[in-house]
């Protein structure tokens, strides 16, 4: 069921609607793309910065000593490993489409997509 | 401080929408700011010395800059950035006036219900290919998606945000200080009807009546939604304004029946043959010794080609195809058969009301003002460009 009225669902397909043909900035094709997904991207970061800003507020408000346990946390040693393991992963996915090289199933070989023409 | 509509037809943001709004202002404002001076920087330092080597004796052009600079880096990053951040302006309201059209609905059926103005739609008007068939300004759905009100909240949501407070908090100030450069400039001039032109949701028409209070204003458009919203706007102001619905090339108004015909960012998105009919009808209907006077972009050939280019960026990648075709026209030619004698002609920039002390605004006025690059482009402290006639 969805939580939307037939109506409120109209107004929302406004945004699946593109006013007219995009223009192209960058010379390399999918750049304006990529462009358009970083910004949209960025916007849904800093929503996300903003809420936790919020939070801690709201936390600090909650609890008059937080904010001094915020400022001076220092995460214990395995929080370190932890962290770091999170941020590793996080910039192998970022990287992931420029340093993946291997293949993901090395018997693969009979199954290699086909070359398309014109390559 | 959140930028915000300043009237009942306000109504509340998750934080993620106000969130979300409040990026694509920081972010407006950054492109308009400071993207904008380290291209106009990177031009002068980098690309202005090989055109001026390429050309020689030959004077640059906006189009010869143009072209150089649709390769260099900053300006595909400026470019790319603006675009994004002008459909962002109009993707941020939507999911807010979706979850709360029903209230807005609402709160227009109790002010329409107010004797406050008038609201005249037209519902065989044709609307022209230039305003039906484009998404102007990239807004979804263009000006005329619906009949009711969804084309003016998105306006004004959309605006605002589109915006950032340059034109004042209440998104009025075109308005208030075109209007005040009148009651300042022409004393006399005591007008009983005021005309805005291509008004959409009338914020620029709201101040010319809170400013002529014994005057009748009206405000027409062809779109029926951004009138319907813009009354609403109106009466939950409490100014009393008669919109309706209505082409500028063919008033339905008696000769001589209007003392001021104003017209803010209009002209420029029109095809010019339709503005040489706006200037017939002006002149038809102002009365004698009445006042047409208009808020535009400045004309290409009183800017350096730097400045031409750069506002221009609006004709080729925001859905205004006649805005460049606007600013190289000559104003004389397009008057010229209109009825105006171009002897009362006088062209202006006036600073921005809200950013001055009332005191500070009118001294302004009345000193002398070079044309530079703050005119007409939205940014910190720019200036308008303004023009006008007195129908002898």
């Amino acid at each position: 069921m969805s939580e939307y009225s037939k109506e409120q669902h109209e107004v929302l397909d406004l945004l699946k609607k593109a006013p007219g043909k995009r223009p192209q900035f960058f010379d390399t094709g999918g750049v304006d793309h990529l462009l358009t997904m970083i910004m949209e991207l960025s916007s849904q970061l800093w929503i996300v910065k903003e809420k936790l800003y919020l939070h801690g507020e709201i936390l600090c408000e909650l609890d008059p000593d937080l904010k001094q346990k915020l400022k001076h946390w220092q995460p214990s040693p395995d929080q370190s490993i932890e962290l770091e393991q999170m941020r590793t992963r996080m910039i192998n996915n970022l990287f992931r489409s420029v340093t993946s090289n291997e293949p993901v199933n090395d018997n693969a070989s009979d199954t290699d997509d086909p070359v398309p023409p014109g390559t | 401080m959140p930028i915000s509509l300043a009237h009942d037809l306000k109504f509340d943001l998750t934080p993620d929408d106000r969130s979300a709004q409040d990026f694509v202002v920081s972010l407006r404002r950054f492109v308009l700011d400071d993207l904008a001076k380290a291209m106009r920087s990177e031009y002068e330092q980098a690309i202005a010395p090989k055109l001026q080597r390429m050309n020689g004796e030959v004077d640059i052009s906006q189009d010869d800059i143009h072209t150089a600079m649709r390769t260099n880096t900053l300006f595909q990053i400026y470019s790319g950035v603006r675009y994004n951040a002008q459909e962002m302006s109009w993707r941020s309201v939507i999911p807010g006036i979706s979850q709360n059209i029903e209230q807005l609905r609402k709160t227009a059926e109790k002010f329409k219900r107010e004797p406050t103005g008038s609201l005249t739609l037209d519902s065989s008007l044709e609307i022209p290919t230039n305003v039906a068939k484009l998404d102007v300004h990239l807004m979804p759905g263009g000006y005329v998606s619906d009949t009711d009100l969804l084309s003016g909240a998105i306006y004004d949501n959309g605006l605002t945000v589109f915006t950032a407070g340059m034109v004042g908090p209440e998104m009025d100030d075109i308005g208030q200080s075109f209007s005040r450069y009148v009651t300042h400039k022409f004393p006399h001039l005591k007008p009983e009807k005021i005309l805005d032109c291509g008004c959409t949701i009338g914020h620029h028409t709201v101040p010319w009546a809170q400013n002529f209070p014994d005057a009748e204003v009206h405000a027409i458009d062809v779109s029926g939604s951004m009138l319907t919203y813009g009354h609403v706007r109106a009466v939950s102001l409490g100014v009393p304004i008669n919109f309706r619905q209505m082409n500028a090339t063919a008033l339905q108004y008696e000769d001589c029946s209007f003392d001021i015909i104003f017209s803010s960012q209009f002209l420029h998105e029109l095809p010019l043959k339709d503005i040489v009919k706006y200037f017939s009808e002006a002149y038809r209907v102002l009365k004698p010794g009445g006042l047409l006077i208009t808020m535009e972009l400045p004309p290409n050939k009183m800017l350096e080609p730097y400045d031409q280019f750069y506002l221009d960026w609006d004709c080729y990648y925001n859905r205004e195809p006649y805005y460049r075709k606007f600013r190289d026209a000559d104003l004389r030619l397009l008057l010229a058969d209109s009825g105006f004698d171009w002897a009362n002609y006088s062209q202006f920039t006036i600073p921005q009301y809200f950013t001055h002390l009332h005191e500070d605004f009118e001294k302004d006025l009345d000193q002398e003002y070079q044309f530079d690059d703050k005119i007409g482009r939205m940014s910190s402290d720019f200036r308008y460009f303004g023009f006008g006639l007195v129908k002898s």
